[in-house]
């Protein structure tokens, strides 16, 4: 197995691109491979290697990274464009397509654009184009909810406000109107499909008034139209609890903000983790087991610090000749697998 | 005031009065007419603009009822008359029709009321719209005012109903304009008027017009509050500082007949009012150049009226200074010269009247004169004539007694003729009275000198005691005269006034000085005089006495008269009489 720069791939290669020290545990070449030792288990060593950060590549004097993928980058500009071309010498056969050229800094409409205007074979689209690209004659590809939409509040906002905000929205209608039945309602943190307790969590709407009128400033991410039309909804729903939700991007310190935060691993615990820091929750300790991430969960969601809405699955429409061999191509867990993907002929 | 000022001022204010009435007047009439031409325009301007509303809600059906009948609506209202209908394709179709029909806002509501689709408020899908559901057969129905929800307002709007039926189960089209500052904007509107919006809803019953909240927006309050209380039409005149503003308010009426907002529709008097102000002030110009030119006129008018009437003064001023042959020459035919004729003609009548008079006084004084004389000259002739004859009888009779007759007679003759010489000698003085030499004369030293001749004959024995008062206290005051002849006049007072004491009295010599004038009083208490002898008591020759020759007061009076004084008798019969000199002092 060699790098793309044509060095042989070596147990030394490897323990160089990880980390030193990581969790407790270290890493050193022994033979042919290397040996990870550790002073506590690590269930989740498996997930943490799968990592992006923990990815084997070497890096040239320039700056140039060199992988073992099946492509290799051969254009790079920094949130521009990336040209990625087949590694001919892929350890599992070369793959069906030449080269990937990605268009970075697109908004979603200018994708679904794109993709309409055959300027592009795949492309990222949001939940309200789903409906659009396949009467459009395009191809969804839909993975599993991860990605979480949650309402996170200011540690300092009123308990009582926060509950009733919390309980006055409609995920129903959030899910099935503007998500266009995309994703699910999400009571607790973690999908379904990954914690398996999710379906514990009420996503029901109560109807509660506060004593007195309210105002509150809700915060989401500038250029996020899918967010905004949430909030948005949450305004509707909150108004009818007798809360004023001043929905704004560019509040510097809004009393609740509308987050999106990825899980980033299939376990559970190490999920739960990553999703923490998107949420500025900070680290959650002690998230060994699923009970352990249900207790953790629990107590976020029932002091209605955080307030999860739904999770989205990624989306991507492509056009119909965009075809996979052997593999869905897009994993549950919403990553490509690009070396089955080819492209088939035009019909006349 | 003279005359001819009086008739200045008289004339200028009639000018002024005129002129300022006249200006009045037609400042008035001329902003009346503008007026009422600025109100027709006004008026006019307002239909204009209600058949422009009218027009837009027009277009507003027109527009809804267009998007209701496209086959997109009929398709999307069967899709969502299924019963297993899912309304969520359509969240965001009502923002892309509405952009396609030029509607500010559109709502896309099912059968139930339920909104599927909403352009002003896409977040609001899913809630209920019970009023459309509700209502009657909104085909026929045109646009009417409506408050519509926004995420962050409430807008006042102008909506259309469409109905478009699929089965059973319709589809509401709710489409129309906002009524804000962008419609206002729209509006054709000529220069000087401009259109305002109140809105009578929560939260913010503001004013604005189309460049944003109105300022002293709180000066229309009253009239806004007029429409709000009996919900029609409403007209009022609004003083701003640059200028008043007419404002006519119109309710707007909801589809329950509530009222939902005012439209304002001001139309600026401000170039009226320029004009109003420039006919002022050209009418002031004219009326400040009239009242100068009334002025002028005025006292050339005055001068023209008052200038024969001062020759008529100067002329009775010379009449009165003694000259009797004054005439005043007028040669107009008018009053004023009727005037002057008769004025002539008066002056003359009175000169040969004076004539006439002083010829008669000049008889009567002769009369007088000779009366006097053969009074004064009979008393005499008498005893000489009854001695002569004496005489004659004796030389006849008893011619041994004759020499004693002749010594006696002769002496009784000596007598009657000294009382004879004496008598022509006073008519002789008072023929001949020379002019004064003037000189200083202190009065009191003249009263004390005076007083002193007569000593002698107040202490003499034989007659009734008369007590002498002389009363100078201090400084009695100079004048310029002759200290001989007025000493001779007041020793004719004290000489009558000691004769109207025949059984003695009081002689009371009195002196005082008084505005520039030295008075001098020689008061008795006598027998006193009557009225008509007060008034004829200085007629020369005329005396109360029985020996008097009636010279000694036309003496006395020539005096006063020669040294510019006035003499006056004060006396009542029985409480004697007091004789006032008043001369002229000399400081």
């Amino acid at each position: 197995m060699k790098f793309h720069d044509g060095s042989a791939l070596t147990p030394a290669a490897v323990v160089a691109a990880l980390p030193a020290s990581a969790d407790g545990w270290t890493v050193g070449p022994i033979g042919d491979g290397i040996v990870i030792r550790s002073e506590h288990p690590l269930p989740g060593l498996l997930a943490e290697l799968a990592e992006a950060r923990n990815a084997i590549v070497l890096r040239a004097p320039d700056g140039a990274l060199s992988g073992t993928g099946p492509f290799r980058i051969t254009q790079w500009e920094p949130e521009r464009r990336a040209v990625f071309s087949a590694n001919e010498d892929y350890w599992d056969g070369r793959p069906f397509l030449d080269a990937i050229a990605v268009q970075m800094g697109r908004t979603p409409q200018q994708q679904t654009l794109d993709l309409e205007l055959g300027r592009a074979d795949l492309a990222e689209i949001s939940a309200g184009d789903v409906r659009r690209a396949s009467q459009g004659g395009m191809k969804v590809w839909t993975s599993a909810p991860v990605t979480l939409l949650a309402l996170v509040f200011d540690p300092a906002a009123d308990a009582r406000l926060r509950e009733a905000l919390a309980l006055s929205i409609d995920r129903a209608a959030i899910q099935n109107v503007l998500l266009q039945k995309q994703g699910e309602p999400a009571g607790g943190l973690l999908p379904e499909w990954l914690s398996g307790y999710a379906f514990l969590f009420r996503t029901a709407r109560v109807r509660q008034q506060v004593s007195t009128a309210a105002e509150l400033t809700l915060g989401y991410g500038a250029g996020d139209a899918l967010a905004r039309s949430i909030a948005d909804r949450i305004a509707v729903n909150a108004r009818e609890a007798g809360i004023r939700l001043q929905v704004s991007a560019q509040a510097a310190k809004p009393d609740v903000r509308l987050l999106r935060a990825r899980v980033r691993s299939v376990e559970p615990g190490a999920a739960l983790a990553s999703l923490a820091p998107a949420l500025g929750l900070g680290e959650l300790p002690g998230l060994a087991d699923a009970e352990a991430c249900y207790a953790a969960e629990r107590a976020l969601v029932d002091d209605f610090r955080v307030v999860p809405l739904v999770h989205l699955p990624e989306l991507y429409g492509s056009r119909t000749t965009v075809r996979t061999w052997q593999t869905p191509g897009l994993l549950k867990t919403g990553e490509w697998r690009l070396e089955d993907v080819w492209l088939a002929a035009e019909r006349p | 005031m003279s005359f001819r000022t009086r008739l200045v001022i008289s004339f200028s204010v009639a000018v002024i009065l005129t002129a300022g009435l006249v200006v009045w007047i037609v400042s008035s009439a001329t902003r009346r007419a503008f007026e009422e031409r600025d109100n027709q325009r006004t008026a006019a301007l307002v239909a204009l603009f209600r058949r422009e509303v009218a027009r837009r809600g027009d277009e507003v059906v027109q527009r809804v009822e267009r998007l209701a009948a496209a086959e997109g609506t009929l398709r999307m209202a069967i899709d969502l008359s299924r019963p297993d209908a899912d309304a969520a394709p359509y969240v965001n179709e009502a923002g892309a029709l509405a952009s396609a029909h030029g509607l500010d806002l559109l709502e896309l509501i099912s059968y139930d009321g339920t909104i599927v689709s909403s352009a002003e408020w896409p977040a609001r899908f899913g809630y209920q719209a019970d009023w459309v559901v509700q209502a009657g057969d909104w085909n026929s129905r045109g646009a009417f005012f409506e408050a519509v929800e926004l995420p962050d307002d409430t807008a006042l709007a102008l909506v259309a109903v469409r109905v478009v039926n699929a089965g059973d189960r319709n589809l509401y089209v709710v489409g129309g304009y906002r009524l804000d500052r962008q419609f206002l904007a729209s509006l054709p509107l000529p220069a000087g008027m401009r259109t305002m919006l109140y809105r009578n809803f929560p939260p913010a019953q503001a004013l604005t017009d189309a460049n944003g909240p109105v300022a002293n927006a709180a000066a229309l309050e009253p009239l806004i509050d007029r429409v709000r209380a009996h919900l029609t039409d409403a007209v009022e005149t609004v003083k701003w500082p640059d200028g008043p503003e007419t404002l006519q308010a119109m309710p707007l009426m909801g589809r329950d007949n509530n009222l939902l907002g005012v439209l304002l529709v001001g139309s600026s008097r401000r170039d009226l009012a320029a004009l109003v102000r420039g006919i002022r002030r050209t009418g002031g110009l004219a009326a400040g150049i009239g009242i100068l030119l009334g002025a002028a006129l005025s006292f050339w008018a005055a001068r023209r009226i008052t200038r024969p009437v001062e020759r008529l003064a100067a002329g009775a001023r010379e009449v009165a200074a003694g000259n009797w042959n004054a005439r005043v020459e007028m040669a107009s035919r008018d009053e004023i010269g009727e005037l002057a004729r008769a004025f002539n003609s008066m002056t003359l009548q009175l000169v040969e009247q004076r004539d006439r008079l002083v010829q008669s006084e000049r008889v009567a004084a002769w009369r007088e004169l000779a009366r006097r004389l053969a009074h004064e000259l009979k008393n005499p002739l008498f005893p000489l004539q009854i001695t002569i004859e004496n005489l004659q009888r004796a030389k006849e009779q008893a011619p041994g007694e004759f020499d004693e007759v002749f010594r006696e007679s002769s002496e009784t003759l000596l007598v009657e003729l000294a009382n004879l010489k004496k008598i022509i000698g006073r008519f002789s003085d008072f023929a001949k009275m020379p002019p004064p030499q003037l000189e200083r004369v202190d009065v009191k030293e003249l009263v004390l000198q005076t007083m002193r001749l007569f000593e002698a004959q107040f202490e003499a024995g034989g007659r009734a005691p008369i007590e002498v008062r002389i009363e100078c206290a201090g400084d009695a005051g100079s004048v310029e005269g002759d200290p001989e002849q007025l000493g001779r006049a007041l020793q004719n007072l004290a000489l009558n006034a000691i004769d109207a004491m025949p059984e003695g009295g009081t002689l009371r010599i009195r002196t005082a000085r008084r505005d520039g004038t030295v008075e001098l009083e020689i008061s008795d208490t006598g027998q006193g005089l009557s009225k008509e002898e007060c008034e004829r008591l200085f007629t020369p020759y005329y005396t109360t006495k029985q020996h008097g020759t009636g010279l000694g007061l036309a003496i006395v009076q020539s005096v006063v008269a020669d040294h510019k004084g006035k003499i006056s008798v004060d006396s009542e019969p029985g409480r004697g009489a007091t004789f006032r000199i008043e001369l002229p002092e000399k400081p």
